[in-house]
């Protein structure tokens, strides 16, 4: 079967190589940016963490654009290769500042800080986060932001314009394909756009609220900035231990959700009811599907908190049953229950129920991870559709549509991709169970961790600390790297390098 | 000399309830062991690093080792400390002697401490935090160096280009 | 069909549909706490004589 794919050309490095040179060259100047926040908070010492990181982000950047140019045309393949290695690459020059910043106890911990804050994951191993200079934590949700919340791929295609990645398909390999608009320099302007956006409607509002809960405007809003970053991205991070319960407020949960819900929404959707069709919100299959999921889920969580009896107020079961179910579905992370208690004392079943919404996802084209909406909603409707084949005369014929934007008829083949993708999702998430079952955890703490790492979502059960095992750190990066590109382009990039490998390269 | 040694313990016995020597829980027990903790008086130790006013009282986030714990205190009390940990300062070591809730209900479920003493054991600092400065210039040089150089390139690029051009496929 | 520049102020200023978007989703979130409150409030009626 492999004679049959053509060998890889130089010149295939190239195109890969020459465009990961401006996500070098990006993710070096934005290294730079925390430098701004260490002079305002006076925490010049960290300042040269940020230059080197940069530095050497630029550096090899400019290898790569020297040695391997080519001003020849990308196509998916190489998209979706260069989609994946950008998504390790990047993380790795932040993670460069992240240790020299000995905000980590180890380089692997730095590296696993900073694949999940791109990734928008979340699960933290950050040593003593409430004593880390600002700068740095700022970095933290930045990262999130940056990576997750609008994607490194995007604002390089937005900045750089369509001069050496000029292609639709570079999108796809980040997994976002364009949908309504055929310009995807304008597409990559409208999602930074959308995203800078509910940042300062995020901000503000949390600074709002922090003002009324008792914190002072400077801190209320640094805090409000980060968790905006971070809850639009869904990703999960923030600048205190406690997570949310630091604030100790209904109100910061309140904005949170509405953060984590916008979020979670289709960028298309964002596109189409921003731009006047308003009424989509409710006719899109997959709001539709996730309100679904999140009612069931929601609302099975505070049934069996409360049948347990282990919140003693109504209020308490929106703030923590409710709440943890919205940040599992919309794969944030953001968790107001202490790791340890989410193990131990909540009943086994609101644990497996919130693993079946981090796996499930959020919406496909959003900064939430996990299978996605879409295609659990292909999958739910082409089985109702078999279903109703079966029960049809042999010679009818059942078709089904879904509504996304437009009417859409459901064909063979994109259920055909769902389920694949679904499928690779499962047999990751079994793997990654097994392997820390095989660390020596509960099957229920394995099951969740690994869904939060898969799904990119960032609730912990405890398992992931700076003590976790190093070979279990180095497979969660690996999860969450692969969750972020759902998981095809990684396969693409296997494919590519056994193909260099078996064949060796053409001239 | 029976007096001697009445004296003697009674005055022993002062100093250590005073300094409440009572075995303080850590952060980390009351969190494993809320369910035995709950309702009782705990003893909690460690240091602030959040502190927010809320009308009458306010809350002091107080950090013992990896965990926090959030605790309710009367305003009076938080007025009291003078250092929030940070990066750039050391938070005031207290001690809080109070109830402990696994759930609050009061607070929507928290698990949180109800003070009812709360004391400031060891007022915190600033701490200097100095910039090294070779490894300052360095990172300067570095980074200025690294842009000079893709700029360099990028040059070198162009001009090779006009004299030999790059065949497009 | 040049590239148009996204420009947020002129947005704010002249598009009265994405205030009113942004509003509307903002809407969806609230609502769907809206959803869940009632459900809670209703989930403790019923749990509580039992």
């Amino acid at each position: 079967m492999l004679f049959l794919i053509p060998p890889l050309e130089k010149e295939d490095l190239k195109i890969i190589g020459h465009s990961l040179s401006n996500i070098c060259y990006l993710s070096g100047a934005l290294l730079l940016l925390p430098i701004i926040v260490a002079v305002v908070y006076e925490e010049f010492d960290v300042i040269p963490s940020f230059l080197i990181g940069s530095a050497a982000s630029i550096f090899f950047g400019s290898l790569l654009s020297f040695f391997l140019y080519t001003k020849r045309e990308m196509e998916v393949k190489h998209a979706v290769v260069m989609a994946a290695v950008a998504w390790l690459v990047a993380p790795f020059f932040a993670s460069v500042s992240f240790w020299l910043a000995n905000a980590l106890s180890s380089y692997l911990d730095a590296l696993f800080e900073s694949v999940s804050g791109f990734t928008g994951t979340g699960l933290t191993v950050a040593v003593n986060i409430d004593h880390l200079p600002r700068s740095v934590n700022f970095l933290r949700h930045f990262l999130q932001f940056v990576g997750d919340g609008i994607g490194i791929i995007v604002i390089s295609l937005s900045i750089l314009g369509k001069t050496e990645i000029s292609s639709v398909l570079a999108f796809k390999g980040e997994a976002k394909d364009t949908g309504i608009r055929p310009s995807i320099v304008r597409t990559s302007r409208i999602i930074v756009g959308i995203g800078l956006t509910f940042l300062i409607i995020g901000t503000s509002l949390f600074t709002i609220a922090g003002l009324k809960e008792g914190l002072d405007f400077g801190t209320a809003f640094f805090e409000g900035l980060n968790l905006s970053m971070t809850g639009y991205a869904t990703g999960g991070f923030t600048p205190h231990s406690q997570n949310l319960l630091y604030y100790h407020s209904f109100w910061f949960e309140v904005v949170a959700i509405i953060l984590m819900v916008v979020g979670a929404l289709n960028f298309n959707l964002h596109y189409a009811v921003l731009g006047g069709k308003r009424g989509e919100i409710l006719k899109n299959m997959e709001v539709k599907i996730l309100l679904l999921w999140l009612l069931v889920v929601g609302s099975l969580v505070s049934a069996n908190l409360l049948f347990v009896g282990l919140y003693p107020s109504s209020e308490a079961l929106f703030r923590k049953g409710v709440f943890q179910a919205i940040s599992a579905q919309t794969t944030t992370g953001f968790q107001t229950v202490y790791p340890y208690h989410l193990m131990f004392m909540w009943p086994v079943l609101s644990v497996l129920l919130l693993v079946a919404a981090m796996v499930s996802g959020g919406c496909a084209n959003s900064t939430s991870g996990g299978i996605k909406m879409l295609r659990v909603g292909m999958l739910l409707k082409s089985l109702v559709r078999e279903i109703r084949q079966a029960l049809m005369p042999k010679s009818a014929v059942v078709t089904g549509s879904f509504h996304h934007v437009e009417d859409t008829p459901l064909t063979d083949k994109m259920v055909r991709g769902a389920a694949t993708i679904a499928l690779s999702y499962l047999i990751l998430f079994s793997i990654g169970t097994l392997i820390t079952v095989g660390h020596g955890y509960g099957l229920e703490d394995s099951m969740f961790e690994t869904a939060s790492a898969l799904g990119n979502v960032g609730l912990s059960s405890g398992i992931t600390s700076p003590l976790m095992p190093a070979t279990l750190k180095a497979v969660y990066i690996f999860l969450m790297w692969a969750g972020r590109l759902e998981i095809m382009a990684i396969f693409v990039l296997a494919g590519f390098i056994i193909l260099g490998l078996r064949k060796g390269i053409k001239e | 000399m029976s007096k001697k040694i009445f004296s003697f313990a009674f005055f022993a016995i002062c100093i250590l309830l005073s300094t409440s020597a009572v075995g303080a829980e850590s952060g980390k027990t009351l969190v494993e062991n809320s369910a035995n903790f709950d309702g009782k008086t705990v003893v909690l130790r460690g240091e602030v690093i959040g502190v927010m006013e809320r009308g009458d009282f306010a809350w002091v986030n107080v950090l013992d080792g990896e965990v926090a714990i959030g605790v309710w205190v009367r305003n009076e009390d938080a007025r009291k400390i003078s250092f929030v940990g940070d990066y750039r300062h050391v938070g005031d070591l207290v001690e809080v002697v109070g109830t402990f809730h696994m759930a609050c209900p009061e607070h929507g479920g928290d698990l949180d401490i109800h003070a009812d003493k709360f004391t400031v054991l060891t007022v915190g600092r600033e701490l200097d935090r100095p910039l090294n400065m070779p490894l300052a210039l360095l990172s300067v040089a570095l980074a200025a160096g690294a842009i000079t150089l893709a700029l360099y390139l990028r040059h070198v690029r162009r001009e090779r280009e006009k004299m030999v051009p790059v065949p497009s496929y | 069909m040049g590239l148009r520049e996204f420009s947020f102020r002129d947005f704010l200023k002249k598009n009265f549909d994405f205030i009113a978007g942004i509003l509307s989703e903002i809407t969806l979130a609230a609502l769907i706490m809206g959803i869940f409150a009632l459900l809670i409030f209703l989930l403790t009626y019923i749990g509580s004589p039992v």
